[in-house]
């Protein structure tokens, strides 16, 4: 093992970071399945057509088992499923991260105002998020896609709404807790304002939870979103988001298992890839982790 | 006086919706140039409220100061506003907090948190060159190698945080130190080496300092005068002579000394004062500690005792007053 002194440690915080977290294998992998996911994802228009292989439907090569033109095999309509998997790749991150983004950004809106104003407003604003918090996530989002219309933005706002009360918990404990710390009244103490207590004493000690708890809360968002499309209140047909590429071949699983496989793996993966991540992040943006 | 910290007939309350405590009723109390105050007493009595209301850092719902007033330097403490305060904490009265342990931020190196203070107030230090090597000098003064700087708290033992602390204090070269038990989470001989380095400091750097602590060896060891304070108010203050030498003390602080274990006395329990400090949502009636006197009269369960003077020597006891009239 690498042996570091404090003398000759003159690198920054993000290369102490990098360090700790490429010592947790797991979370290497998950990072690198996730970079090649988002690379797919970014030139989908470059490995395959999306008009012309992946929406339209050539009745005469259906149900292809896998072989060197198609390499994940065609589904009913004779659409290619890689094609079709590889385009999917978008709508998945896409929920992913801006729902988490969205809902993490007005968590932490929401979350921090309740802790610093404290008394009657923090009151008033966490009864409201207990009372959302109490209707299960799942049935919030289809309520309020049933209010909105279907559409891939109405999605994301559904989606984004309902993980922001979630997060103003997480962002509230956490800067209540911190600004109970004793290094905080240190620094009052020390004559430093309000505004720099606030971005340099509190954020950077919430900040590793909040991204932790964002990066976990994109594989939730990412089974979610597949889930609603699976029962149909998602992407509507003939888009190929994997959870409706599920739902599609359901029919054809007792012979055709791979149509059903293929579209489930790459959920699974993509998940998976961002447990991993988050938890090799938890692990590294914790300065008391360092040996 | 010419005192350089003056506070007067200080009343300081914790407010809730139900229930107010009354944590300092009414202290005097004054710190001269480069004099040691000692601030002794039980844990609740009202020692870290005086020291925090001195910085007007008191938790800000529910503390409050609703009497009396304090002075710095000609400076009415309680009337100034934030922006003026800001200017004093930390460049002319600072304070070292009791835990090292929670009062260094994890997330910012032990150098940029020493740093912070002569950054933010208006010192002679203005180039980042000049800053720099006054941390240097800074970590060097509280016995910490400067290259040590980098580290993260974490990677401090609990001595060497408090010497940050102390560094952290020290930066702007403050007039005023107050100590809130420095050495309270400390083993004994570290805290032996930092309650000397600080003496030793203060001599150097001709601070003022209060040290609040309940430790009497630590008393013994460095202060010029002490005050005893028992349920938010003082009962007895005066030179360190008048309490090592001089044989009149308060019921209480002849308790307090009484509660010490004795090396040579071979007896198997230790003296500690019967009873519990009042509370404070309630105190008593008359002398606030009558209720765990020994020499309590009928006086004292009705009517606060005045206070008794003799040169530096103050004791507020009725039991003084008497002896006093015969």
């Amino acid at each position: 093992m690498k042996k570091r002194i404090a003398e000759d440690r003159n690198d920054s915080q993000l290369a102490d970071i990098w360090y700790r977290f490429q010592k947790n294998k797991p979370a290497v992998v998950g990072l690198i399945v996730i970079t090649l996911i988002i690379s797919v994802a970014l030139f989908a228009d470059v490995i395959a057509n999306y008009e012309t292989e992946a929406i339209a439907q050539y009745p005469t090569e259906r149900l292809q088992t896998m072989s060197g033109e198609h390499w994940f095999g065609t589904d009913g309509y004779g659409r290619d499923l890689f094609a079709r998997i590889v385009h999917g790749a978008r709508y998945s991150l896409t929920f992913g991260l801006v729902c988490s983004l969205i809902g993490l950004v007005g968590g932490s809106a929401i979350g921090a105002t309740a802790a610093f104003f404290g008394g009657r407003v923090d009151n008033a604003i966490m009864r409201f998020i207990d009372v959302i918090m109490s209707i299960p996530g799942i049935l919030l989002t289809l309520a309020l896609i049933a209010a909105l219309g279907f559409g891939l933005k109405n999605m994301i706002i559904a989606m984004s709404v309902s993980m922001i009360p979630g997060f103003s918990r997480i962002v509230r404990s956490q800067v209540l807790t911190i600004v109970r710390q004793e290094y905080i009244e240190a620094a009052k103490a020390c004559g430093v304002s309000n505004a720099r207590i606030i971005f340099v004493h509190v954020l950077p000690n919430a900040i590793g939870m909040i991204i932790v708890n964002a990066t976990m809360s994109i594989s939730g968002l990412i089974i979610g979103a597949a889930g609603l499309s699976f029962i149909g209140m998602g992407v509507q047909p003939p888009a190929p988001e994997w959870g409706a590429m599920v739902a599609e071949s359901t029919n054809y699983m007792r012979m055709y298992p791979h149509l059903v496989f293929f579209p489930g793996i790459s959920i699974v993966i993509t998940a998976l890839s961002f447990n991993l991540l988050g938890d090799g992040l938890a692990d590294a943006l914790d300065p008391r982790m360092k040996e | 006086m010419g005192q350089l910290l003056n506070i007067k007939d200080l009343e300081v309350v914790y407010q809730t919706k139900n229930i107010v405590v009354e944590a300092v009723n009414g202290i005097n109390l004054s710190l001269g140039k480069k004099e040691t105050l000692g601030l002794v007493g039980e844990t609740g009595a009202g020692k870290t409220t005086m020291a925090l209301s001195i910085l007007k850092i008191l938790p800000e719902r529910t503390g409050k100061v609703i009497g009396g007033s304090i002075d710095f330097d000609g400076l009415p403490i309680l009337d100034l506003n934030e922006t003026e305060m800001r200017a004093i904490r930390g460049a002319r009265i600072s304070m070292i907090f009791q835990d090292p342990m929670t009062s260094l931020n994890p997330t910012l190196t032990v150098g940029e948190q020493v740093e912070e203070g002569i950054i933010l107030h208006d010192t002679e230090y203005k180039t980042k060159v000049e800053v720099k090597s006054r941390v240097d000098e800074i970590l060097e003064l509280v016995g910490i190698e400067p290259s040590r700087k980098k580290c993260y708290p974490h990677e401090f033992s609990g001595g060497m945080k408090q010497r940050v602390v102390i560094a952290m204090a020290l930066a702007c070269s403050p007039e005023v130190l107050i100590a809130d038990e420095p050495t309270t989470a400390l083993d004994v001989t570290i805290q032996a080496q930092v309650l000397s380095m600080m003496d030793d400091l203060k001599e150097k750097l001709g601070m003022s300092m209060l040290l609040i602590t309940h430790d009497l060896g630590v008393v013994a060891k460095i202060c010029d005068y002490v005050a005893v304070m028992y349920a938010g108010e003082i009962i007895e203050y005066g030179t360190f002579e008048d309490f090592f030498i001089n044989h009149k003390h308060h019921p209480y602080t002849k308790g307090l000394f009484g509660s010490i274990p004795n090396i040579r006395d071979r007896s198997k329990r230790l003296n500690p004062i019967e009873g519990l400090m009042p509370d404070p949502t309630n105190l008593p009636m008359g002398c606030k500690f009558h209720p765990r006197c020994k020499q309590c009269m009928e006086i004292c369960k009705v009517k606060p005792p005045q206070i008794y003077v003799n040169g530096t020597h103050r004791v507020k006891c009725h039991l003084f007053e008497k002896q006093e009239v015969e």
